[in-house]
């Protein structure tokens, strides 16, 4: 799980539904650093981890998460 | 999740980050210490470092144990305090500190055999550990630091 391989807008998906960071990572079962850490591109999820935040949202993973560049 | 259960993860989680550090400084004491004494035997200077060190290990450890102790008890603090990121940032922590142990090895290595420095093998052994140890508890704090 590299770094800077993914871009993602978990940022604007809690906007659109007005979520904290940490009720997010309740949601899916991670720590509010967590999602911080997905969120400014540090951290590259698991597919488990993708998938359960896509379910959490209800989109595609595509929706939350693409390749960068 | 409730709003307690979250922010008693968020409290734990700082809580653990506190302890690794004071781990940390622990280690470097009592290490230091006893790497001290090696080096310095007629010191008694160096007797109190590493007895402070001795004494720090055994608080900070006997916290930490209690702490993780009461995650693993409760399966929704397990699942959100260890989850995946932290057992990556916990696996390449101990791979720095493999690292260092190596690169400490060789240096230490070298000096001795050139004769540059003349080294007892025992301070060598505790110089490598101690490099190790102390790169792999660091590595854990950068990584795991408060984002």
């Amino acid at each position: 799980m590299g770094q800077n391989e993914l871009t993602n807008t978990l940022k604007v998906q809690r906007a659109i539904r007005d979520i904290t960071q940490e009720e997010l990572a309740a949601a899916v079962g991670v720590t509010r650093k967590t999602i911080n850490t997905i969120e400014n591109g540090i951290y590259t999820p698991s597919t488990a981890l993708a998938l359960k935040l896509a379910r959490f949202f209800e989109v595609s993973v595509e929706e939350i998460f693409q390749l960068a560049g | 999740m409730t709003t307690q259960t979250i922010e008693q993860i968020e409290k734990i989680d700082k809580s653990r980050y506190r302890l690794n550090l004071w781990r940390t400084i622990a280690l470097v004491l009592l290490v230091g210490g006893v790497l001290a004494q090696g080096i310095f035997p007629e010191n008694g200077f160096v007797s109190y470092i590493y007895g402070i060190g001795a004494i720090l290990t055994c608080v900070v450890n006997g916290a930490f144990i209690a702490l993780m102790a009461k995650i693993r008890r409760e399966p929704q603090l397990n699942e959100a305090l260890n989850n995946e990121m932290f057992q990556l940032y916990t696996l390449k922590s101990a791979l720095c500190g493999y690292y260092a142990m190596v690169a400490s090895g060789l240096i230490l290595g070298a000096l001795t055999w050139v004769e540059i420095v003349p080294i007892p093998a025992k301070i060598c052994c505790l110089g490598i550990l101690f490099c190790g140890a102390v790169a792999q508890a660091i590595a854990l704090l950068v990584y795991d630091r408060s984002r």
